[in-house]
Order: structure tokens, then C-alpha cells, then sequence
């Protein structure tokens, strides 16, 4: 996903790139993107999609990225920490 | 500040986001379908799927409508418009609610109380709002090893070294100082004493100059401290009451710490705790003692790479001089002293370890260790007394049946109600009860009977005297607005001069002084001889060496003349030459009842230096004679008379009968003092009909009463009013009104505070 999308777009693309797994609930995405835009991590803009109508495309800004990118390496711990505790073999190999 | 005007700009917006909302599910819901019906779906199976798939839509916007966050804020306007409703078509039940709720947020203001204290308490120092610190305390970081990066922020703490240089260098800072960030806890062993535990600081010779402390009892640290060894400690007030009763003889007492042989040399002031608020360390210690106290380690010099980051540094900066002028200063020492750290050692890192910055901060606050520590847990307490009022409302709530549900932004709302209304009064609690400006006037307060006051010429400084045990002498910052003690006693602050006042037998005790009418006059360049009446531990005229040399006047203890027959004498002033005028204000055998009738009460004395015995001025004797003031060729006195409302002017040459008088009319003067070439008295209104009008008996003169301030010019007598104001109770007994600037300043005889306002009303 690149570049700014509407929240249908980002739900196909959470459900596509999921393998499926995360499929949940569609709607409980607004919610989340609001949340997002409330604490200006993204930003949201109306323009019209490819096929012609009117839509809210969400963008990440500068201080969301960077938010991304420090919850994206303690996430990373997190998974790592778990993957040790639940496979102390395969790690230590 | 974005994010408010975001927030805010959606309140505004509010109507447009509704259906903005409706419009994105919308267009959502729209994909899906198309997306389903190219699946082969029919179009009603298609939308139907896509809104089962999509969830509950109106829980959905409910749920962003949520993220608006300004929600809270509309609740708790509705709540308002409720409450309001609710208190007209409810009266029983309002009161009952009220009353419940005023009883608990009562009880709970003194925990506000604590928490504002904790958080915005000023350091109890001189001048806290001139107090900046170079150290940043509220960043987190290492306490030893590097530092690296100005994204962390300013730095945290300092190194000995990049202390000694900027304290060295630094152009802007009339003084620098250093502390241990920490309290230690040592173990220590007095003399001939068990082993013991005490709680202390490391601290640079400069600490208690830069707090503007003085040692209650013997002396404290100096900056040469921080050159030569320095086996000393200075004990604080409470620790010197808790273990040594605060017996005097504590000075001198070594004790052994570690490696150290310490010897005690000083005792700081009742209620001096250092630059940590909510900290009470019991004794400091020279810096320069480090390697001593904490053995081991060489926390004073840096071995590159490795710097001990581990001190505060606060200082005060020189008049005039900014903090961005300042900052910009200890900045390129700080810079220097990196690089020449540093060297070539660091390579590709070395910018990165350049990159670093001091800021400079305000420090009245000190610093904030505590705060970080107890803010939180205090923050708990009071949302827990939050809790406790929102279910008393809760409760009657729903007693009330209006609200069927409470949820959890109500209870924020509640706890948002109950901190306000806590604050508020809190606000107003303090308000009444403190140093809040009344009837005109403003305050500064915590001074015991401040009687007279002087200016100390080209200064910003006043003097007041304290006519109640130990209350000693006050130095008052007429521009900071604050007060701090100037003579409290202390071996440091007595230096008895022999030849001019053989007579005095010991040196004044600060615990015991009264100290009641003053008078200054200059001797060496910068410095002043400032005389005392006193009435604590012996009748006398105690007398002072002001030195004005430096940043602020300094007082010490030179000598006294003791009174004949053991006389009080209320006012005193001195010609040029060292010879004292004092006044009698009721001799032994006559009463105020006499000095309100009119009758003589009273009269002069004269002592001139190398003699031992006053001389009464036969001539000068007056209906309550209280303030005085000699002429500035010495040629003249002024006596004021209380019981006649007068101002007499006598001839030093002779004394036996009055050249001229100025007729007060409403209030009876008190003390006189020559301002430029007028003579300036003041005093309380006699007929004030709150006390019940004139005074009758002595007891009627503590009531408070409106205060007149008139200047009379010597030569004519002719009387200019200056200022008068109504009773401005806590403040009453005005005894000396002094112009400094635009503004004039009361004394009081019987209040804990000083007056001021503005000169012009």
C-alpha cells in the first residue's frame, strides 16, 4: 500500500496481505483511522477514486511515521520474545 | 497546540463530520457491493452481505463520533444544563447533594493542598524566582557514561569538570554552584558517639551563596572550599534540634565518614532544606571531599571517554544579563571544553557526541525529584477522593432517577467537576489566609513585628528591624518583592569592635534580640553603621556594619551601647560623627495614659563615643517622644511627639527648648526619617471608628486602624500629606512609611508582614 488510499482500500489491502487472517470486522476500521487522524499521525483528505466518486484518502504524515516506525521495532521485540518463549529451540540454533 | 486547534476546529465543524462520516461508510458499503454483485451476487444479497460484513453501523460512528474526543467537553456542558435544571425542579434534593458534596470536597482540600505544594512550592531561598539551573532535571538519562544527542534534549547533569569551567569562565553568572543530584545516605560516627545513619549532599563551595544562605550558627561553605581540602560539614537546622538539642558547642564536634574526618563548622537556618524540594538532607559536605566519601571512584576529573555526569548546577545571573545571553554563554564554554574532552578519539561518532546542549532553566521551583516521584502517586490520591464524591453523586443520581446509566466517561467528568471545584476553592482558601494584597495594599509576609525600615542608599535594599524575640534584622529586594533574614545571630556575623564599644559586654544573641527603632549612616565607601534600639536580653542601642559591596548588603554584629539604668529606648539616630541621639518614650513611672493626655511622658538621651555614660537632654522632654532624626548638617534633631501629634525640631548646640514644631492632626506619628531634604512620618488615625475611636488603653493600639504617611519640610514645618489608606487588617501598626522608587513601603510594630503600594493611588 503506497501513497494516500480510502478505507475500503486499506481494509482489502489488510485482508489481502493478511493471508486472510485478519478479517474481522470492516467497520471497526473507522473507528481506528479516526482515532489515528485525532492523534495526527495520519491525515485525511476528500478526493475522487479511480472509478469516479467521492472518497476519504488517508495519508501518513511525517510524526506518524516516525510513530510507525518506533512501534514497528517494539513490536518486533514483542513477536521475538514470544517466538523465544514458545520456540527456545529454533532461536537458540 | 496543533492538536487543540484541530480538536477545535472539529467542534466548529461538527454538523460537516456527521455526514462526512455517513458519506465515507457510505461510499465503503458502495465498493463492497459493487465488489460482490462481480462476484455474481444478486443486488440485494449483495448489500446485504456487505453490511453484515461491515458490522453495526451506528455503534461503528458512535464509536468514531468517540474519537472526536471534544465528546467530553459537550457532556459536560449538557451536565451542566442539566444540573441546572435539575437544582429549580429539585430543591430538597439539590441541597441534600450539595451539602454532601461540599462535605467531601472539605475534607479533601487539604490533600489538594499537599499536591499544589509538592508541585509549585518555591524554593524556601532567597530571591527563588532569580534562581536558574543549568542542570534539567525532568529529562531522564544516565547518571555516569555519555551523553549523546540534543534529540534526548538539554542535558540532564553535569561533571565536576564542565562545572569548574564554566563556574571559571562564564561572564554572565555572578555565582555558580554544584550539588550531588542524589541524597546519599552515609553512615556516620560522631565522636565519641554510636554509628548513625544521616541522609546528605555533596556540594560546591558556592552552594549556599548562590541559595543566599547565611549560617544560623558558626559558618558555612565558601568557593575557596572547592580549592584546598576541606574536611568540613555544615549540619542542618532540624538535625542540630533532633540530635544535638541545638546545643552551640555542636561547632567544632569531627565526625568520621568513610574515609573522612569531618569537622562540623556550621548550622544553616530553621527551615533551609537546599535546592530539592521534599528532600530534608541533614548535613553537606564539600565536593572536593568526594573521593573520600564515596571511595573508590574520581568523580571530579573525567577520563576520556567516560564522563560522571552526576551534578545539578544552579547560579544566579548577573543584573541585567538574559537567560538566552546566558545560555548562549555556558554553551560555548560547554562546547569548548567537549571538543578539547574529546579530542580526535571518537571518529565517525564524534558529531554525534558534539551534539550536545545546556539549557537554562528556571529554578524557583528547584528541583524536581519529588515531583516526579510523588506527583503520580498524589494525582491517585486525589482522583481516589474523586472516586469517593462521584459515588456519593452517583448514588444520589440515581436516587434521583434522571440517570439510569453511569458509564465511564461520566465518571471523568465527575472527577473533572471535583478537581476543578477542589481547585477553586483551594484558590480562595489561600487567598484568604495568606499574603493576599488587602485594603489597598500588598505584603510580604513571615516577618515578626518589623518596626522601622531604612533604605540602604543606591541600593534596591531595605532594612527592617523585628521587635519580637529573635526575629532579628530583615533585608527586604524592593523590586523582587521579597524579604529574606539578615541578622539572626551566629558567631559568623559578629565581629565586636573593641575601641568604639568597649562597653558592650558580649555580643548580641540573635534568639534573644528585639530589635525596634533603626538608623543608618555611612562609614567606609559602600559600607554603613546601622544602629539598633533593642529590648531583647538587654536594653541597648545594638550596632551593625552594613557592607552594600556586594550583590546584596550583608550585616555583621559590631558592637552595642548599653542603656542607663537598664532604660528601653524606642528610636535612635546618630549624627555624623558617632554620637547617638535615643528616645524615652514613657519613663517607668508614667503611663500611655499620660502620653495620651497630652502630659510629658518622655525625653531625649545623648551618648558620644568613648564615653560611658548618656546624657539627659534636659529640654527635650515631649508627650510620648518616639521616632528621631538629626538634621544632614547635624546641626538639628527632629523628635516626634505621639501624645501632642507633633514633630519638634530642636538645636544640637541647645537642646533646652524647641525651635519649631509641625502639628499633625489625625493620627498619631511614629517614627521620622529624612528623605532627601523632607522629613517623612507616619502613623496610625487615631479616631477610627472600627477600634471605637481613640485609643484609651495600651491594648487599643493593636487594633487595626488607617495609616496617614505625611512629609514635613524641616526648615518651614510645613506638612504635605504623602499617602494615607483604611485599615487593611491582617497589616496594621504603622509605625515607618519609606518611598523607594514609585513606591511606598509601611512598617508595621505589631504585624508579620511589611506593606507596600504604589506611591501615587
Amino acid at each position: 500500500l503506497r501513497g494516500p488510499e480510502h478505507g475500503h482500500a486499506i481494509a482489502k489491502h489488510i485482508r489481502r496481505t493478511s493471508e486472510e487472517v485478519l478479517k474481522v470486522e470492516t467497520g471497526s476500521l473507522y473507528p481506528a483511522l479516526h482515532r489515528l487522524e485525532a492523534q495526527g499521525w495520519i491525515a485525511a483528505s476528500w478526493d475522487l477514486s479511480d472509478k469516479g466518486k467521492r472518497a476519504r484518502y488517508y495519508r501518513l504524515t511525517p510524526s506518524g511515521k516516525k510513530h510507525l516506525v518506533a512501534q514497528q521495532s517494539k513490536w518486533q521485540a514483542f513477536s521475538r520474545a514470544i517466538g523465544l518463549i514458545l520456540n527456545p529451540a529454533d532461536q537458540e540454533g | 497546540v496543533n492538536s487543540i486547534f484541530r480538536k477545535l476546529s472539529w467542534l466548529i465543524r461538527r454538523r460537516t463530520k456527521e455526514d462526512e462520516l455517513r458519506e465515507e461508510i457510505q461510499f465503503h458499503l458502495d465498493e463492497e457491493t459493487e465488489e460482490r454483485l462481480e462476484n455474481g451476487l444478486s443486488p440485494q444479497e449483495a448489500e446485504r452481505a456487505a453490511r453484515l460484513d461491515f458490522g453495526n453501523r451506528t455503534l461503528i460512528r458512535e464509536e468514531t463520533r468517540e474519537a472526536w474526543t471534544w465528546t467530553i467537553l459537550e457532556q459536560f456542558i449538557q451536565d451542566l444544563r442539566y444540573a441546572a435544571r435539575a437544582i429549580v425542579t429539585n430543591k430538597t434534593f439539590s441541597v441534600a447533594a450539595i451539602l454532601s458534596l461540599a462535605l467531601g470536597v472539605g475534607a479533601n482540600t487539604a490533600i489538594f493542598g499537599i499536591w499544589n505544594g509538592v508541585l509549585h512550592a518555591w524554593l524556601p531561598v532567597f530571591e527563588p524566582d532569580k534562581l536558574v539551573m543549568l542542570s534539567n532535571p525532568d529529562a531522564s538519562g544516565m547518571w555516569t557514561g555519555r551523553w549523546v544527542g540534543r534529540e534526548d534534549g538539554d542535558r540532564a547533569w553535569l561533571t565536576y569538570g564542565e562545572f569548574e569551567q564554566l563556574r571559571d569562565q562564564s561572564q554572565t553568572f555572578s555565582a555558580l554552584m554544584a550539588s550531588q543530584s542524589y541524597l546519599d545516605e552515609w553512615q556516620v560516627r560522631f565522636e565519641g558517639s554510636e554509628a548513625e545513619q544521616v541522609r546528605g549532599r555533596l556540594v560546591s563551595g558556592g552552594f549556599f551563596e548562590v541559595l543566599g544562605t547565611t549560617a544560623a550558627l558558626g559558618r558555612t561553605f565558601t568557593p575557596a572550599n572547592d580549592r584546598a581540602d576541606s574536611s568540613y560539614v555544615v549540619i542542618s537546622h532540624n538535625y542540630w534540634q533532633r540530635r544535638f538539642s541545638g546545643r552551640p558547642d555542636v561547632i567544632g564536634k569531627t565526625l568520621r565518614l568513610r574515609n573522612a574526618t569531618l569537622t562540623v563548622i556550621g548550622v544553616t537556618p530553621r527551615g533551609f532544606i537546599g535546592e530539592t524540594i521534599g528532600q530534608q538532607p541533614d548535613m553537606w559536605i564539600p565536593l572536593r571531599m568526594q573521593a573520600a566519601v564515596i571511595p573508590g571512584e574520581d568523580r571530579l576529573r573525567d577520563t576520556p571517554p567516560f564522563k560522571a555526569v552526576w551534578l545539578h548546577v544552579f547560579g544566579r545571573l548577573k543584573p541585567g544579563v538574559t537567560k538566552t545571553q546566558a545560555e548562549a554563554e555556558a554553551n560555548a564554554i560547554f562546547q569548548r571544553d567537549l571538543e578539547s574532552f574529546y579530542g580526535d578519539r571518537l571518529g565517525e561518532s564524534r558529531a554525534e557526541f558534539l551534539d550536545q546542549h545546556l539549557g537554562i532553566h528556571d529554578a524557583a521551583q528547584g528541583v524536581s525529584d519529588l515531583r516526579k516521584g510523588i506527583s503520580d502517586s498524589l494525582t491517585v490520591l486525589l482522583v481516589s477522593v474523586g472516586v469517593l464524591i462521584f459515588i456519593t453523586r452517583s448514588d444520589l443520581s440515581s436516587r434521583n432517577a434522571y440517570h439510569s446509566s453511569i458509564g465511564g466517561t461520566e465518571m471523568m467528568r465527575n472527577i473533572l467537576v471535583v478537581l476543578l471545584t477542589i481547585g477553586a476553592s483551594v484558590t480562595v482558601a489561600n487567598a484568604q489566609s495568606t499574603c493576599a494584597a488587602s485594603g489597598g495594599l500588598n505584603f510580604i509576609c513571615n516577618m515578626q513585628a518589623p518596626e522601622d525600615l531604612v533604605l540602604v542608599p543606591g541600593t534596591r535594599f531595605l532594612i527592617a528591624s523585628g521587635m519580637a524575640e529573635g526575629s532579628g534584622l530583615h533585608l527586604i529586594d524592593t523590586q523582587a518583592k521579597t524579604a529574606r533574614s539578615l541578622f539572626a545571630g551566629g558567631i559568623s556575623t559578629a565581629r565586636p569592635d573593641a575601641t568604639k564599644f568597649g562597653g558592650c559586654p558580649i555580643p548580641l544573641d540573635g534568639k534573644q534580640a528585639v530589635l525596634h527603632g533603626l538608623s543608618l549612616r555611612p562609614a567606609q565607601t559602600g559600607r554603613y553603621t546601622l544602629y539598633a534600639t533593642n529590648h531583647g536580653g538587654r536594653e541597648s542601642v545594638e550596632v551593625f556594619e552594613v557592607d552594600a559591596r556586594g550583590a546584596a548588603p550583608t550585616a555583621t554584629w559590631i558592637g552595642c551601647v548599653l542603656t542607663p539604668n537598664k532604660l528601653p529606648v524606642n528610636s535612635v539616630a546618630a549624627f555624623s560623627d558617632g554620637t547617638l541621639l535615643a528616645t524615652v518614650l514613657v519613663f517607668p513611672d508614667k503611663t500611655f495614659q499620660d502620653v495620651w493626655a497630652g502630659r510629658n511622658t518622655g525625653v531625649v538621651l545623648m551618648w558620644t563615643p568613648g564615653s560611658k555614660e548618656w546624657r539627659t537632654l534636659m529640654g527635650t522632654e515631649l508627650s510620648g517622644n518616639n521616632g528621631i532624626e538629626t538634621s544632614a548638617d547635624d546641626r538639628e534633631f527632629y523628635v516626634v511627639s505621639t501624645g501632642l501629634k507633633r514633630v519638634v525640631a530642636y538645636s544640637r548646640a541647645n537642646p533646652s527648648k524647641p525651635l519649631r514644631f509641625a502639628q499633625l492632626k489625625e493620627f498619631a506619628p511614629d517614627n521620622v526619617r529624612l528623605v532627601g531634604d523632607r522629613l517623612i512620618t507616619a502613623g496610625m488615625i487615631d479616631n477610627e471608628p472600627a477600634c471605637g475611636g481613640a485609643p484609651k488603653k495600651p491594648e487599643d493600639i493593636q487594633c487595626p486602624r488607617g495609616w496617614v504617611a505625611d512629609t514635613i519640610d524641616p526648615k518651614t514645618m510645613a506638612i504635605t500629606e504623602l499617602a494615607r489608606g483604611p485599615a487593611a487588617a491582617p497589616y496594621t501598626g504603622t509605625a515607618t512609611a519609606m518611598p523607594v522608587g514609585d513606591t511606598l513601603w509601611l512598617s508595621s510594630f505589631n504585624a508579620d508582614r511589611v506593606a507596600y503600594r504604589a506611591l501615587k493611588h
